[in-house]
């Protein structure tokens, strides 16, 4: 055990190194790729704390993204707010937004709350629209200052940094998260709602303060992707492609675990550029197929996603070795 | 210590319970009993919160806690468990009675939990299971975790309903023996839901039967077993006690 446990961080730590030089041999479109898998599962893994660990299977959290991206960057254009500030009133401005669909979670279950979802995200859209004075409308909002006080770099290597820091944030949080006294309760009332309630878990409060969390997080990825491309309009992000994407790459990776996010990321992501960059204008929704029939798979084939399925496969050979 | 005065409850056109009213005391173990059908588990449900009553009250130490939500009741010093276990699949099963200390009436920290969660699962005997998940255990095994979760939430009152139900004379009688330790040694206030009459009236202090949503008859568990009312309702014959 004591030696496993040394090899484990031994080849965290290779990766960790790994991962650090990357853009110093890689070219930028690998590095623009490997970069973006970090952006996403980020984003997945602020999914995972209500759609995995909470058992809510959200497909509306491009509004997240969207309200992130608008606050900070509204923030940003309109009154020179650094987004390295703007990200934490993106979180909130979000989060709240989460709060709410927290409360409808509490009155639609299942398919129920997934479908409301899609419809709070249309409605975000909608709203992005329609107070043009604010958002641009239809038009958006482009990024017109640059420096790194205001988080806008010359170089894709520094957003790869800067994703890479992301993403790695997003794996301590839920290490951090999953031991934690809410998040045992949110595991339990995914569990058992009223076995959960039972031992004096709330469960009103607790569903709704995880949707606000895994919100708030979303929405700080959000301003991160604004920062990244440099133009934000409403239909490029409220997408449910892009709802859709950030919870098959957890669901494929293993939801409600730290890791699934990152090895869904890193499998779906280059993927998904990949075929559209191949057949791009031919299909349309081409990548919508892919994650359903990927989603649809791994439900069926591998619940637990890949990590569940990785982790198994080593536990049991484990066993078998004694 | 725990009183339910004229509790009404209906679903629909049916009378899941008939102005019931039950008092139970301070340390006693009380058997509920009756047929099928006749109310317990809604008279359970009705004292721990998950359904509210049409009528009367639930008085807790004095304090009326009718209609109050599960997870405040808990905290005033009730738990339950349930007929059918209902266990966190998915989290361990310390993580499971862990969860009770943490959320219960005192909210423990994790390390606090982990000690107390421990104490009960081995109380329960279970503690070899600490780290097996939860939906790997066999029927006996979520019952007993039931149990240490309910016991987890530091109860001074525990409703346990159909504890010992499925499992065999010998487990059973282990089970019985422990929930007896409960109400002599560790001064809990125990209300027991069993179908099984030899569980119920070895180890009650008092026997309350239900039949048909209202109270039957209700006295040591010797009266009630040569009650000809509940003879004839439910148990069919005398029983020796």
């Amino acid at each position: 055990m004591e030696l496993n446990s040394t090899w484990k961080w031994i080849v965290v730590a290779i990766l960790f190194i790994l991962a650090l030089i990357f853009p110093l041999f890689a070219d930028e479109f690998m590095v623009s790729i490997l970069m973006q898998a970090y952006l996403w599962a980020f984003l997945a893994m602020s999914w995972d704390v209500i759609g995995g660990y909470g058992g809510q299977f959200s497909l509306g959290h491009a509004a997240f993204i969207a309200l992130g991206a608008y606050t900070s960057t509204i923030l940003l254009e309109s009154y020179g707010v650094s987004p390295w500030i703007g990200m934490w009133a993106a979180g909130l401005v979000a989060g709240a937004a989460g709060a709410l669909v927290g409360f409808a979670s509490l009155r639609l279950r299942g398919p129920f709350f997934a479908l409301g979802t899609i419809a709070f995200a249309e409605l975000v859209k909608l709203l992005l629209l329609y107070f043009k004075d604010i958002t641009g409308g239809p038009l958006g909002i482009l990024i017109t200052k640059s420096g790194p006080e205001y988080m806008l770099f010359e170089s894709q290597a520094h957003y790869y940094y800067l994703m890479f820091a992301l993403m790695v944030a997003g794996v301590l949080f839920l290490k951090w998260f999953e031991a934690s006294r809410f998040g045992i309760g949110l595991v339990a009332i995914r569990e058992d709602e009223e076995a959960a309630e039972g031992v004096g878990i709330n469960v009103y409060r607790t569903k709704v303060i995880g949707a606000a969390i895994s919100a708030f997080l979303t929405g700080i990825g959000g301003t991160i992707y604004a920062q990244w491309i440099h133009f934000i309009r409403p239909d490029i992000i409220v997408k449910l492609e892009y709802s859709t994407q950030i919870a098959a790459i957890d669901v494929v990776g293993g939801a409600g675990t730290p890791y699934g996010g990152l090895i869904g990321a890193l499998i779906l992501v280059p993927l998904s550029l990949y075929l559209n960059a191949i057949f791009g204008g031919m299909i349309a929704g081409l990548s919508l197929i892919l994650y359903g029939v990927v989603l649809l798979v791994v439900v069926v084939m591998v619940p637990g996603g890949i990590y569940g399925l990785v982790r198994r496969k080593w536990l049991s050979r484990k066993r078998g070795g004694k | 210590m725990l009183e339910v005065r004229d509790v009404v409850k209906r679903f629909g056109g049916l009378v899941a319970l008939n102005r019931v009213s039950l008092t139970v005391k301070q340390n006693e173990l009380l058997g509920l009993i009756g047929p099928n059908g006749s109310g317990k588990t809604t008279l359970f449900n009705v004292i721990t919160g998950y359904y509210r009553p049409e009528e009367g009250r639930v008085l807790y130490r004095g304090e009326d806690i009718t209609g109050l939500r599960p997870h405040l009741i808990v905290k005033k010093g009730i738990a339950r468990t349930f007929q059918i276990p209902k266990p966190f699949g998915r989290l361990t099963v310390l993580e499971n009675v862990m969860s009770a200390a943490m959320y219960g009436r005192k909210a423990a920290s994790r390390s606090e939990a982990k000690e107390i969660a421990m104490d009960w699962l081995e109380y329960v005997r279970l503690k070899d299971k600490a780290d097996v998940e939860a939906k790997a255990l066999n029927i006996v095994e979520r019952k007993l975790m039931e149990l240490a979760r309910a016991l987890s939430t530091g109860p001074d009152l525990l409703l346990l309903d159909e504890l010992v139900a499925g499992l065999n004379p010998s487990e059973m009688m282990e089970v019985v023996k422990l929930v007896r330790k409960l109400v002599d040694e560790r001064g809990l206030t125990i209300i027991m839901v069993e179908h099984v009459m030899k569980a119920v009236m070895s180890i009650s202090d008092r026997v309350f039967v239900l039949h048909r949503g209202a109270k039957l008859a209700e006295g040591s568990p010797q009266e009630v077993s040569r009650d000809p009312k509940v003879i004839e309702a439910y148990l069919g014959e005398p029983i020796q006690v």
